[in-house]
């Protein structure tokens, strides 16, 4: 662990650690809101921030910062106005936004080569005072993401129902793809932000198929970015690789790796499926003919819920044992 | 004073008038029925009730506050068609304990109150030992009670349910009607969206019978309850033809 009295490395490391502490936190609601492609969106409008940042000499992750910020407002008032055109609108700004930043930052001469660091993050060069800036913005995502963790739930998950407990569901929404935005530009020097949306999203899919319940859901997701981060982080110093991208890969390995395991818990909680009767009255007693097959859990037959028993399908039949032999139902 | 109340209600969707004219009461501890075909505007008219669709004519009003400036949302228990929402995630525990939020102020970690009334509504509809199982593993006839509990966790004093027994099978249906009947001993109020009345009969007060957008005068309801025995009836059947009526 030597590189860790390296101060560049210390810096990459503790703003890997912020990136992939925030980033599962808001993809978490992201997720449930069914909007999982929003961070890449987003992502494409803060590199006009980046751009416009090349263009003036200005320092650019604050830029980005409020060109995220007015993109998003604008993609929430495009999306709560429910036109059918919103979503073309919200695809020619990602793309404007996208355009906007390659051309500004060519305009000047800073070419493709400064703006790449900022689309597939650059950990090593980050100063002192951004990363503070980072530390800031990360924390104060996590303090209204965690604070407001029950109410945002409740709005991303039917906000029908959250208007009826009172909540404002609109400032909520709002406050929802600001939190984005700037998570996104917080993670924006650590993964860059063509991947960004890959921290937001890959730890939150990973735990969503290991955890049971919202909030366990979202710590796991947590701990899962904090992981990847620091991992690749430190592998890319023994692997001389790009640390943004070995980032994304780990947490994307750790959900392949995790899926076996997600699928082995959901068949262990697959319930067999209840028959419904739609008469309650007893069936009439009509029992199989001589069956040499004796049914049971994993005889290979599906088994189904039936009233106090078990039914089996077998050959388009439903097999309920009976004093000794089987009845049809 | 009312506990929900109607005058001239009037709703228009796109260009087209889902409801005319819509003047109705519940009293507090009643439990009510709004019934009616596919199409007929009845859970567009509790939308509009709860605020949900901006109405263009006429006032509602909760418990005698305008609807405009009615914020005493605790009082209000929304249980929304099951279909229509998706936990993927959350435990039963979680989706009840949304309907804490009315009262939680944002920032506020829950309190023990706010654990034990969702604990005890989640008693009140037997769901209790499913607290950890996520929601979307529960049978329909659990989810709805699930949400019944997140409506009654907040408190509520009105009960509002849309179509509460759809896709559900007569157990349940029963079940379903004995914890209403439960809620109603216990003085809470009901407005109910149904399709048929038949399992909720023993609960309810009285009926109201949409068609076309429009209140039906009372009494013609029975035709509706017992619709398959008097087909062959002399009345016309009041329910039929909405369709051909837009």
């Amino acid at each position: 662990m030597d590189f860790l009295t390296l101060a560049f490395m210390q810096r990459a490391l503790l703003a890997a650690l912020v990136a992939g502490l925030v980033s599962p936190t808001i993809g978490g609601f992201i997720v449930q809101r069914r909007l999982s492609l929003l961070g890449d969106g987003l992502g494409h409008v803060a590199i006009a921030g980046v751009g416009l940042a090349l263009a003036t000499g200005l320092t650019p992750l604050p830029v980005a910062v409020a060109v995220a910020i007015a993109g998003a407002v604008a993609i929430e008032l495009l999306r709560s106005s429910g036109r059918a055109s919103a979503d073309v609108a919200m695809a020619v700004l990602f793309y404007g936004g996208l355009a906007t930043g390659v051309l500004l930052a060519g305009l000047v001469g800073q070419g493709a080569g400064n703006l790449s660091s900022y689309l597939f993050g650059s950990l090593l060069t980050i100063s002192t005072p951004e990363l503070a800036l980072i530390a800031v913005l990360g924390g104060l995502i996590l303090v209204l993401a965690l604070g407001l963790a029950p109410q945002l739930f409740a709005v991303c998950s039917d906000e029908d129902y959250a208007r009826t407990l009172g909540l404002p569901v609109r400032l909520y929404n709002m406050l929802i793809v600001v939190l984005a935005a700037v998570t996104i530009t917080v993670s924006m020097r650590t993964v860059g932000l063509l991947m960004v949306s890959a921290l937001m999203i890959v730890p939150v899919a990973t735990a969503n198929n290991l955890a049971r319940g919202f909030s366990r859901a979202l710590g796991l997701a947590m701990g899962l970015g904090v992981a990847s981060a620091a991992a690749g982080v430190v592998g890319s110093y023994y692997l001389n690789a790009p640390p943004g991208s070995l980032i994304v890969v780990v947490a994307i390995a750790i959900f392949v790796v995790t899926l076996p395991v997600a699928g082995r818990l959901r068949r262990a909680r697959k319930l067999p499926k209840t028959v419904e009767d739609a008469d309650p009255t007893p069936l009439p007693h009509q029992p199989e003919a001589a069956h040499e097959h004796v049914h049971g859990p994993g005889c290979g037959h599906p088994a189904l819920v039936h009233g106090d028993h078990l039914d089996y399908v077998h050959d388009g039949h439903r097999h309920a044992a009976h004093e000794g032999h089987y009845d049809e139902h | 004073m009312p506990v929900v109340a109607t005058r001239d209600l009037g709703v228009v969707l796109g260009r087209l008038p889902v409801l005319r004219s819509i003047s109705l009461s519940v009293e507090a501890g009643q439990a009510v029925a709004l019934l009616g075909a596919n199409g007929s505007g009845k859970t567009t008219l509790v939308r509009a009730i709860l605020g949900l669709v901006p109405h263009q004519h006429g006032d509602v009003e909760l418990f005698g506050t305008p609807l405009a400036q009615f914020r005493d949302w605790t009082r209000v228990g929304y249980v929304p068609q099951r279909a229509s929402i998706q936990y993927p995630q959350a435990t039963v525990r979680e989706v009840v304990a949304m309907g804490r939020l009315a009262r939680r102020k944002p920032f506020r970690r829950q309190s023990d109150a706010d654990r034990q009334l969702v604990a005890e509504a989640i008693a009140a509809v037997e769901l209790a030992g499913k607290e950890n199982t996520p929601f979307a593993w529960l049978s329909g006839g659990q989810q709805q009670r699930a949400l019944i509990a997140r409506a009654l966790c907040g408190q509520a004093e009105l009960l509002v349910l849309d179509e509460p027994l759809a896709g559900m099978d007569v157990r349940s249906q029963e079940r379903l009607a004995e914890t209403l009947a439960r809620l109603k001993a216990d003085g809470l109020t009901q407005l109910v969206v149904l399709h048929e009345t038949d399992a909720l009969e023993a609960v309810l007060d009285r009926e109201i019978v949409l068609r076309d957008g429009r209140v039906m005068p009372p009494g013609t309801l029975h035709l509706d309850r017992h619709h398959h025995e008097t087909e062959h009836h002399s009345h016309p059947p009041l329910l039929a033809g909405t369709l051909d009526g837009r």
